[in-house]
């Protein structure tokens, strides 16, 4: 990946972190990896377990640019590392819910709930 | 209207007809993406792609919304293309992306046709059927793809906007550039221009064959022809279209919709004025000839329907395709059924039916000796079924004509004129046949062949005596006695004949000739 690249990745999360602190949620933790891949914020909005994927295009206003990159492919490979982060931490029977962030030149949007990964998987 | 709804309509089809579609599209927020539901087939769940690509390629932005897609009734399977432009129009409207001018009810409007990826419309089969089922609707106002628009042009009290592209549509509702309404056209007015494809003035000779063309095109009676190769049976049979008399607007319609589903009519074609002459290969499937498929389309029985079914080397063709004939031949409809759809399809045709003598086709001809067994030609022979042999009215021998013939004969009378005589005989079985649903001859029932038969003590003894010495079923009795009142009318004459009858009973010989032997 190019250096720039990951560092625009990096400053959104941090902006994404910041958001949602505002919103009253708490870190566990960031870039959490796994095989499957990797989880760009993982936090926690009152008992429930958020697994945020942050997306940020600096270069568009576009909305919706970001946000349609979270492919089904995507959004299966977040559930697989999550589901591999609640089994090493033993806590498979807790609530949680998939977040999708959007940030570019225009500002934020915040997707709570954004996808629900069906089947074999939860 | 719900904010974030909304509803468009359009047209399914099952069968020949259509019925009403609704196309709601509900937007709301979530990851962008869209989801079509109602029971679509793959070429309608693909039109998501489609649909994308048209509205960007439109200059409109496609909301990065979570769209979902109904297509009312939701337990009727869609098929087809046709619901690409009703779906972008809804999800403009629903995410507010288009602007319907004031006073512009778009809920009035019937939308169809399929998108292109670079935005343009393009014609979708069965857009007839649509456009009726619209009008019996009471709705008055389509917007079409603009090589759909010609075909259309002729149904009564529609205003029918012919659109190249989504961006013209888009205008259009907008009020940018209006797009003007397709002229109605009068079917009187197409008709003008009926092209002859083949003319009898070019069939030299063969003065047996052309009257019994002309009995048969008189009657509407099915026809088969017996004779070695080159004979031009299947000339004969491809003049019988200008023969007959032309279609009717009812008639033209109801032909048209069966080869618009079926995807026959080239685009930007009109209304159908010339009678369909099919002429299937004799490797046919019962499928291709009844109709079948996943999706229950229509055969060459119903694409011949109101014209000519042509079987050239009818022994040739497979025994259960000929017997699935039957059928038709005696209800002028075929049902077919298949796993997910049922179709009746209107096959109410003329069969035209050429076949050899023998295998190597020279059996009885003047010029060339037979080289068959007579095993052999009983084989041949024996893949025509009696059952099928007597549904056919007529049948003649055509005999090779000499080529010396051929170039000093002089030119033969033209199609024009001997339609003119079909004509006249076809009106009086109009006038005969008013008030009941019998239209010609051939199509007469058994119990009303006494009240429109009427013969004299003595051309009955003579019809009674054929009869008894041909050994000829009940089924060809009755046959006989159709053909007959075809020559009686073709002269002009009330009751029927005993040279009426006499010519009847020689177009059955051959039955006895090549199959009771």
């Amino acid at each position: 990946m190019k250096k720039a690249t990951y560092e625009t990745g990096v400053r959104g999360e941090e902006i994404a972190e910041q958001y949602l602190r505002e919103l009253g949620m708490r870190t566990m933790e960031r870039r959490h990896r796994e095989k499957a891949g990797e989880i760009d914020l993982i936090m926690e909005d009152g008992k429930m377990i958020v697994f945020i994927e942050v997306k940020t295009r600096f270069s568009t206003n576009e909305a919706g640019e970001g946000l349609r990159a979270v492919t089904p492919a995507k959004q299966r490979r977040i559930a697989k590392s999550a589901m591999l982060f609640l089994q090493k931490h033993g806590w498979l029977n807790r609530a949680v819910r998939f977040d999708v962030i959007e940030i570019n030149r225009d500002g934020i949007t915040h997707i709570p709930d954004a996808f629900q990964p069906g089947g074999m998987m939860f | 209207m719900i904010e974030n709804m909304a509803a468009i309509r359009t047209f399914g089809l099952s069968g020949v007809a259509g019925f009403p579609v609704q196309v709601e599209v509900f937007s709301t927020g979530g990851l962008p993406g869209l989801e079509v539901i109602g029971l679509p087939d793959a070429s309608v769940r693909e039109s998501r792609e489609r649909v994308n690509a048209a509205i960007l390629n439109s200059g409109r932005k496609m909301p990065p919304r979570r769209m979902t897609i109904n297509l009312a009734p939701a337990d009727t399977r869609k098929e087809g293309p046709s619901f690409d432009l009703p779906i972008a129009i809804g999800i403009l409207a629903a995410n507010g992306e288009l602007l319907p001018r004031t006073g512009l009810n778009i809920d009035r409007i019937v939308f169809f046709g399929e998108l292109g990826l670079d935005g343009r419309l393009q014609p979708v089969n069965g857009a007839l059927s649509i456009v009726i089922s619209a009008s019996e609707q009471g709705l008055t106002e389509v917007i079409l793809p603009a090589d759909n628009a010609r075909e259309v042009s002729c149904i009564q009290g529609m205003k029918i906007y012919p659109a190249r592209s989504l961006t013209e549509v888009i205008d259009h509702l907008e009020g940018k550039a209006m797009i003007s309404p397709q002229e109605q056209q009068d079917y009187a007015d197409l008709q003008l221009q009926t092209p002859v494809l083949m003319d009898l003035s070019q069939v030299r000779g063969q003065q047996g064959a052309r009257r019994a063309l002309e009995v048969a095109a008189a009657g509407g009676h099915n026809m088969l022809m017996i004779g070695a190769p080159g004979s031009g049976k299947t000339m004969m049979a491809r003049c019988l279209p200008g023969i007959l008399p032309p279609l009717s607007f009812a008639e033209s319609l109801e032909t048209t919709r069966i080869h618009s589903i079926a995807g026959q009519l080239a685009p930007g074609s009109g209304l159908m004025i010339q009678r369909p002459f099919r002429a299937p290969h004799h490797s046919a499937s019962v499928a291709s000839l009844i109709g079948g498929g996943t999706n229950a389309r229509p055969g060459e029985v119903s694409l011949a329907h109101n014209g000519v079914l042509f079987l050239d080397e009818l022994p040739e063709f497979s025994r259960s395709a000929l017997e699935s004939l039957r059928q038709p031949l005696e209800d002028g409809v075929v049902t077919v059924s298949r796993i997910r759809n049922q179709a009746r399809y209107q096959s109410s045709f003329m069969l035209i039916a050429g076949m050899n003598p023998c295998p190597c086709g020279y059996f009885g001809s003047r010029q060339r000796d037979c080289r068959c067994s007579p095993t052999e030609i009983r084989r041949y022979l024996d893949q025509v079924s009696g059952p099928l042999l007597d549904r056919i009215d007529l049948q003649i021998e055509v005999d090779s004509v000499p080529v010396t013939e051929i170039s000093e004969a002089p030119a033969a009378e033209s199609s024009a004129s001997v339609a003119k005589r079909v004509r006249a005989a076809r009106k009086i079985q109009q006038e005969r046949y008013r008030g009941t649903s019998i239209h010609c001859n051939a199509r007469l029932d058994n119990a009303s062949i006494d009240e429109f038969c009427p013969m004299s003590t003595e051309t009955k003894a003579i019809l009674h005596m054929a009869v008894d010495k041909m050994h000829l079923s009940m089924r060809a009795y009755h046959r006989i006695i159709k053909v007959a009142r075809t020559i009686a009318d073709m002269s002009g004459n009330r009751n029927i004949g005993p040279a009426d009858i006499a010519e009847a009973v020689q177009y059955r010989e051959l039955d006895q000739k090549y199959w009771r032997k």
